[in-house]
């Protein structure tokens, strides 16, 4: 038994719509789900709480539907992307609001628990609005936490913490659950928040989800073009397939030949995608082992971060993430010819059905 | 023109009209205040017909802003809710129509309800013999149709403000409606719903147009000023005036606070 399934959950709101989510979240795992702005991951935590009625579709919490019961009867704790702390309450009294709806034993010492483990314990008189936001973050999190919720939703709630600051509380979150072993639904539009927590990733666009697995296997086997741009630029090429023979297939690209693996028939339509930085450039033919191989001219230098991005004109334009160093060494500069070389386990195959 | 000149003049032709404005709410006021001296305030003040027109205005307006709360508050909530869905607009319209309806006006259309041949006086007259023009009643009934919107206003916007993630929070901890209307919306509109409230009370007490209409008697200060004054009885009239001008600025000036209070750092 799960401690959260979702079976074929579908949604209207307004004009937009959940279609056909599964899903299910292990107790004590932590599901990040990763999507652009309106991709429907806010709607989709409202509809576990039970703000939202599903068109159809179960809940299950531990093996219980709650599709119908309202959010207060659900067993599930809900942080906000506002954090929605009560402004006029202290810390104290935040973190103890719950606690009189329900019969808990022992308030006092829950309380004094959860602080201590989140390390509020020593702002527990503060107000609201003389807390940082780290702090704020914590006290959102001891009031839902303080009920244990048998799942726990968090909607984009560091959104609002500066970079490093939410990379820092995202750490001390994953310890904390870890210690209570709390099931998470954790909702970031953020690639390296979903990366830090380094749990499995369900990726969402357009009220579905389009893959859920580990962040390797959703980086280097994308179902399909939108999930492989989630993580940043990528090549991506539309082939027919030549012919495949025991895994291995070939494909016509430009002037040349790309290598690959897969299962396909020949004449097949698909989709390949190469990560920019899983290329080799180089200003002589490169002597290695790369099956795929081929020769352009640089077109356009940019720097991405600490990387150079350089576009390479090949019959097919090549992008290509180089570091600084081989990009000084090689001096790479517009018109320059160059040598693209890359492994066939580089190249992701997808049938093309989008 | 040099800029600097211009620009001189026009903002002295602005600070002109400005003050001209200042003065010219200031200037009566104050005149009304610094213009009976102590011995005739006093004895105005000792005569008991200014007493009980001062007290039925005091007593009457707050009765008033009393039931203008427990009626308004919940109006303002489903209002700020949005709950009224199509009917909003003209709810809306509705409530804000005393501020749009000449006071004297007001005062009739509420006769030709509660008076003794209204469609609801007349029931109670005819059955039970009670009347309500003349009476305590008529003149809340009046003073409550004219100031109902302030609160009404003022308590709606109070509920807009509240951040509606506070409600879903609220109800994810496991609180019920009530629990959630009286812990979070209540407190967090503390502040429009007690301004609501003063402003209320402070337009009750000067209702005169309606007031007079349904109930000339038991006399309110408004009243009383009026019939002084048409008697040639102007000393008297100045002085229930000035009171009832002093009482009006205190809680005008309680206003300003409630409002300030928390603005201050």
């Amino acid at each position: 038994m799960h401690a959260l399934e979702l079976q074929s959950v579908s949604v209207t709101k307004g004009s937009f719509s959940l279609k056909e989510i599964s899903f299910f979240v292990n107790k004590g795992e932590i599901l990040t789900v990763l999507g652009e702005n309106g991709s429907g991951k806010t709607t989709l935590l409202d509809t576990i709480a039970g703000f939202i009625k599903p068109n159809s579709g179960k809940i299950l919490i531990n093996g219980r539907n709650v599709a119908n019961l309202p959010p207060s009867e659900r067993g599930v704790g809900y942080v906000f992307q506002t954090l929605a702390l009560f402004p006029h309450m202290d810390v104290a009294a935040n973190i103890l609001y719950g606690t009189r709806f329900y019969k808990i034993p022992n308030v006092k010492d829950r309380l004094e628990k959860i602080a201590r483990l989140l390390r509020i314990d020593f702002i527990l008189n503060r107000k609201i609005n003389t807390l940082s936001g780290g702090e704020k973050q914590k006290v959102a999190l001891a009031r839902t936490l303080i009920l244990q919720p048998e799942v726990l939703l968090m909607d984009e709630s560091t959104a609002a913490l500066s970079p490093r600051e939410r990379l820092r509380v995202i750490d001390e979150l994953k310890t904390v659950f870890k210690h209570l072993s709390q099931t998470v639904i954790f909702v970031t539009h953020n690639v390296s928040e979903a990366y830090r927590i380094g749990s499995r990733i369900a990726v969402m666009e357009n009220g579905r989800i389009l893959q859920i697995g580990g962040s390797y296997e959703i980086v280097y086997h994308p179902v399909s073009h939108s999930v492989a741009s989630i993580f940043g630029e990528v090549n991506k090429f539309e082939v027919k397939v030549e012919n495949c023979n025991s895994g291995m297939c070939s494909a016509a690209l430009g002037d040349s030949r790309i290598f690959f693996l897969g299962d396909f028939k020949g004449g097949e339509k698909i989709l390949l995608f190469i990560r920019p930085e899983d290329i080799l450039l180089k200003t002589v033919p490169a002597k290695t082992s790369a099956r795929n191989n081929f020769s352009g001219i640089v077109k356009d230098v940019s720097f991405a971060g600490p990387l150079v991005r350089v576009v390479v004109e090949s019959g097919q334009v090549f992008i290509v993430l180089i570091s600084k160093q081989s990009f000084e060494e090689l001096s790479i500069k517009k018109g320059k010819s160059v040598f693209l070389s890359f492994k066939i386990t580089a190249v992701h195959s997808v049938r093309l059905t989008e | 023109m040099h800029f600097r000149t211009s620009k001189f003049i026009f903002y002295a032709a602005l600070f002109t009209a400005a003050s001209l404005v200042v003065l010219f709410i200031l200037l009566p006021l104050l005149r009304l205040i610094t213009l009976p001296s102590w011995a005739l305030l006093l004895k105005a003040l000792s005569d008991k017909n200014t007493i009980v027109s001062i007290a039925n205005s005091l007593i009457y307006s707050f009765l008033t802003a009393i039931i203008a709360l427990l009626l308004g508050v919940p109006l303002a909530f489903l209002m700020a809710k949005r709950l009224f869905g199509r009917f909003e607009k003209f709810i809306e319209t509705i409530i804000d129509l005393p501020l749009a309806v000449p006071h004297t006006v007001a005062g009739i259309a509420l006769l030709f309800v509660i008076g003794r041949r209204g469609v609801i006086g007349a029931f109670f007259y005819n059955h039970f013999r009670i009347k309500f023009t003349g009476t305590g009643v008529a003149i809340i009934t009046a003073m409550l149709f004219v100031s109902l919107p302030y609160l009404v206003d003022s308590a709606r916007e109070g509920f807009k403000d509240v951040n509606p993630d506070l409600e879903k929070a609220s109800f994810m901890l496991g609180a019920s409606q009530f629990a959630t209307f009286w812990n979070i919306f209540i407190p967090l509109s503390k502040k429009h719903i007690e301004s609501g409230f003063l402003l209320t009370w402070a337009r009750a007490i000067s209702e005169f147009g309606a007031v007079v209409i349904l109930a000339y008697y038991p006399i309110t200060a408004p009243v009383e000023i009026y019939d002084a004054f048409t008697q040639y009885n102007l000393s008297v009239s100045i002085s229930v005036a000035a009171v009832l001008l002093l009482i009006c600025l205190t809680i005008f000036l309680l206003l300003r606070w409630v409002i300030n209070r928390d603005a201050r750092p």
